[in-house]
C-alpha cells in the first residue's frame, strides 16, 4: 500500500511537470499563430481537453458494455472515474473554445455541430454522474449506469449528424485529415505534446479516482 | 414470439388502465395545450412568426410530455410492485421494454397528432395536403422517442429522486429526435417531404430499440 | 417428507449478505431449501424479512455470498405490495400474470373461487379492501405457477376464516410438491404452513425449530 501510494505521488508529480511544461511552452516558445495571433494558443488547451472529453467518454462505454457483460465492479469504477475526468475536460474544451469562438467569430457561442454536439454530450454525462450519485445500492447502481453509459455515447453520432444537418460552421478538421496536416510543423509538433501531456494527466486522475473508489467499496462491503 | 405476445398483453393493459384511469393522457394533452398557450403568448400576437415556430413548439412540447408520459406509466407499474411480479411470471422479460414501448408509441402518436390538430387551429397553419405526411411522421417520432424514454425512465424508475433524473437523463437523448421531427415538419409544412430526418427518427429509434432489449434485461430487473 | 433433505437443494443461500449503506439487512445467510419444504421465519420489525424474501425469490443482488437455483426455477413473491395493477379488474391482473405460464382460463377461474374471489373477479384492484386485496395478490403470484413461492406476512388485514381457506390452498399446493417460504413477525400463524420456523434477527438466521405440527405433516 505504501509502495502504490509513493507511485502515486511521484507519477502525479510527474504528470503536473509535464501539463505545465507543455502549457509554457505553448504560451510561450512557439511562435504565435500568422493569421490569429496569439489567441491561438487555446489551441493547446481547447483540442487536447475535448480530445480527452470524447476518450474519456469511449472509455465510459466500453467500461459500460463490459460491466453488463461480466459484472465485474472495477469496470464500474473505471466507468465513473472516466466519467467524472471527462466531464472536467469537456467543460474545459466548451469554456476554451467559446472563449476562442469570441476572439475569432466574434460570438460566444454559435450553435455549430461539434460545439452543439460536445454540449449535449456533457449535457447526458452531468446525467449519467446525477444518476450515479442517486443510486445507493451498488450494484443496482453499476447496471443502471452502465445501461446510460451505453446510450449516452451511441446518442453523440445521432446528436452529431443531426446537427451536421441542420446547420454547419465550423472550419474543416486541419489534423485528422488524409494528406499533409494544413498546419505548421512546429505548431503541429506543439498540439500533438499537448494532446499527449493531457492524455496522460486524464490518466493519471482516472487512476486515482478509481482507486478511491476501490478504496470506499471494499470499505463498505468488506467482511 | 413469446416476447411480441407479452409485449401486446403489457401494451394492452397500459392502455385499458389508461382508458379507465385518464391519468397520463390528458395530463401530458394539458401540458402540450399549456405550452402551446404559454409560447404564443409569449412570442405576441403575429401569426406569421408562430407559424415559423409552430414545428419547433410541438417539438419541444413532445419532448417534455414523453417525459411524463413515461414517467407515469413506469409509476403505475411500480406503484404495487406490479413490475418485480411481472418480471418473475414473464419468460422473457423484456416484452415489458418492448410493451412499454408499443403503449408509449400509441400515445405519443395521439398526443402529437391532437397537438398538430390544436397547432393548425391556434397558429393557423395550412399545411394542406402535407397535412397527410404529418401522420407517419407523427408515428415516426413516437416510436423514436417512445423506444429512449422506455429504456431511459426502466432505469431511472426505482429511485426516489427520479422526478429530477427522468428529464435529465431523458432530454439529451431526445436531441436526435427533435431536431429531425422539428425539421422534418417543417419541411413538410412547407411543401416537402423531410425524407432525410425521417431516416434520422428510423435510425434512433432502431438503435434505442436494439440497446433497449439488449440492455433491459440486464439493466433495469430488480436483480 | 423428510426433514432433511434428501436430494440436492431446490435453492440454496449461502452466507447471503446485504448492506443497505451502513445497515446489515442480511448477514451470511445459509438456507436451503427442497422441493415441498415449508419454511417460516419469524423476527420482529426491521429485522431483514424483506431483504432475506427478497433474496430468495432472486430480486435482490447479493452484496457477498451465493444464491444457487436452477435457471428454470421459477418463483413468485408476494411481499408488503400485492404486486397488482390498481387500474385493473382482480380477473384481469390473474390472467395477465398467467400468460405464458400455460394457465388457462379454466385454472385461473379455479383459483379465484378457491381464493374465494368468485365474486370480486370483475372489480377493480383498486376498490378493494386490504384483505381482499392481499388474497387476491396471494392468487396473482399462484397464477405464475411458480416452483417457490414466497410470502411476507400473507395473512396481513386477512380475516380468520379467509386466513382458514388461505392455509388450506396453500397447504394442498405443498402437497403436490410445491416449496414454499412465509415470514411473519407471529410463530403461531405460521404453524400450520411450515415444518420449519427460523427465527430472524438483525439480519441474521437462526437454526431452525421444527414446527409442533410437522410430524403429522402434510405428507
Amino acid at each position: 500500500m505504501m509502495v502504490r501510494q509513493t507511485i502515486a505521488s511521484r507519477s502525479g508529480r510527474l504528470v503536473a511537470a509535464g501539463v505545465a511544461l507543455v502549457v509554457a511552452s505553448g504560451l510561450v516558445l512557439v511562435p504565435a499563430d500568422a493569421s490569429q495571433g496569439d489567441v491561438q494558443r487555446l489551441m493547446y488547451v481547447h483540442v487536447p481537453a475535448a480530445w480527452v472529453g470524447y476518450l474519456a467518454f469511449f472509455v465510459v462505454f466500453a467500461c459500460s458494455a463490459g460491466y453488463l457483460w461480466r459484472r465485474d465492479p472495477r469496470l464500474d469504477r473505471l466507468a465513473a472515474a472516466s466519467a467524472e475526468v471527462g466531464v472536467m475536460f469537456t467543460g474545459l474544451a466548451i469554456a476554451s473554445g467559446s472563449i476562442w469562438g469570441k476572439a475569432t467569430w466574434g460570438q460566444w457561442w454559435d450553435w455549430d455541430p461539434r460545439l452543439t454536439t460536445t454540449a449535449v454530450m456533457l449535457l447526458a454525462y452531468i446525467a449519467y454522474l446525477l444518476l450515479r450519485q442517486t443510486v445507493s445500492e451498488q450494484r443496482r447502481r453499476g447496471r443502471v449506469a452502465a445501461a446510460f453509459g451505453l446510450i449516452a455515447f451511441l446518442n453523440v453520432p445521432l446528436v452529431h449528424f443531426s446537427v451536421l444537418w441542420w446547420r454547419g460552421l465550423h472550419q474543416a478538421p486541419t489534423v485528422l485529415r488524409p494528406g499533409d496536416p494544413t498546419i505548421d510543423h512546429v505548431l503541429l509538433a506543439q498540439l500533438l505534446a499537448s494532446v499527449a501531456a493531457f492524455s496522460l494527466a486524464y490518466a493519471w486522475l482516472v487512476w486515482q479516482r478509481t482507486r478511491l473508489e476501490g478504496l470506499l467499496d471494499t470499505a463498505v462491503t468488506r467482511d | 414470439m413469446a416476447l411480441l405476445g407479452d409485449a401486446v398483453a403489457l401494451a394492452r393493459k397500459d392502455v385499458v388502465a389508461e382508458i379507465r384511469a385518464r391519468d397520463a393522457l390528458p395530463a401530458a394533452a394539458t401540458l402540450g395545450a399549456t405550452g402551446l398557450v404559454l409560447v404564443a403568448l409569449a412570442v405576441g400576437p403575429d401569426v406569421g412568426r408562430m407559424r415559423l415556430l409552430a414545428p419547433a413548439l410541438v417539438g419541444v412540447v413532445l419532448a417534455f410530455a414523453t417525459v411524463t408520459l413515461a414517467d407515469r406509466l413506469d409509476s403505475i407499474d411500480r406503484a404495487d410492485d406490479a413490475l418485480v411480479a411481472l418480471w418473475f411470471a414473464l419468460d422473457d422479460p423484456r416484452a415489458i421494454f418492448a410493451g412499454r414501448v408499443i403503449s408509449l408509441s400509441a400515445s405519443l402518436t395521439t398526443l402529437e397528432l391532437g397537438l398538430w390538430l390544436a397547432a393548425a387551429t391556434l397558429l393557423d397553419l395550412r399545411p394542406g395536403a402535407g397535412a397527410l405526411l404529418l401522420v407517419p411522421l407523427a408515428v415516426a417520432s413516437s416510436v423514436s422517442r417512445a423506444a429512449v424514454a422506455a429504456l431511459v425512465t426502466s432505469l431511472v424508475g426505482g429511485s426516489p429522486h427520479r422526478a429530477l433524473l427522468a428529464p435529465a437523463l431523458l432530454l439529451p437523448m431526445l436531441v436526435p429526435t427533435l431536431l429531425a421531427g422539428v425539421q422534418a415538419a417543417s419541411a413538410v409544412l412547407a411543401g416537402g417531404q423531410g425524407v432525410q430526418w425521417t431516416a434520422v427518427l428510423v435510425a434512433e429509434s432502431l438503435l434505442f430499440l436494439g440497446v433497449g432489449l439488449i440492455t433491459y434485461g440486464e439493466a433495469a430487473g430488480p436483480a | 417428507m423428510s426433514l432433511v433433505p434428501s436430494q440436492a437443494p431446490l435453492l440454496e443461500l449461502s452466507r447471503a449478505t446485504k448492506l443497505f449503506g451502513a445497515t446489515v439487512a442480511m448477514w451470511r445467510v445459509d438456507l436451503q431449501l427442497g422441493r415441498g419444504d415449508g419454511v417460516g421465519i419469524v423476527g420482529g420489525n426491521g429485522s431483514g424479512k424483506t431483504t432475506l424474501l427478497r433474496a430468495v425469490a432472486g430480486a435482490l443482488e447479493l452484496d457477498a455470498g451465493h444464491r444457487n437455483a436452477a435457471a428454470s426455477l421459477r418463483t413468485a413473491l408476494l411481499g408488503h405490495r400485492t404486486g397488482l395493477l390498481d387500474d385493473l379488474t382482480v380477473g384481469e391482473n390473474v390472467r395477465l400474470f398467467a400468460r405464458g405460464r400455460g394457465v388457462g382460463p379454466r385454472e385461473t377461474t379455479s383459483l379465484l373461487a378457491r381464493f374465494r374471489l368468485d365474486h370480486v373477479e370483475h372489480a377493480r384492484v383498486s376498490s378493494l379492501s386490504a384483505g381482499t386485496r392481499r388474497r387476491a395478490g396471494l392468487a396473482r403470484a399462484m397464477a405464475t405457477s411458480p416452483d417457490v413461492l414466497v410470502l411476507d406476512e400473507p395473512f396481513a388485514s386477512v380475516d380468520a376464516g379467509h386466513a382458514a381457506a388461505i392455509t388450506v390452498v396453500l397447504t394442498e399446493w405443498r402437497a403436490r410438491g410445491g416449496t414454499l417460504v412465509v415470514a411473519a413477525h407471529d410463530a403461531d400463524a405460521l404453524a400450520p404452513l411450515c415444518d420449519r420456523v427460523h427465527w430472524l434477527t438483525a439480519g441474521r438466521l437462526l437454526a431452525p425449530v421444527v414446527a409442533a405440527r410437522t410430524a403429522g405433516g402434510v405428507s
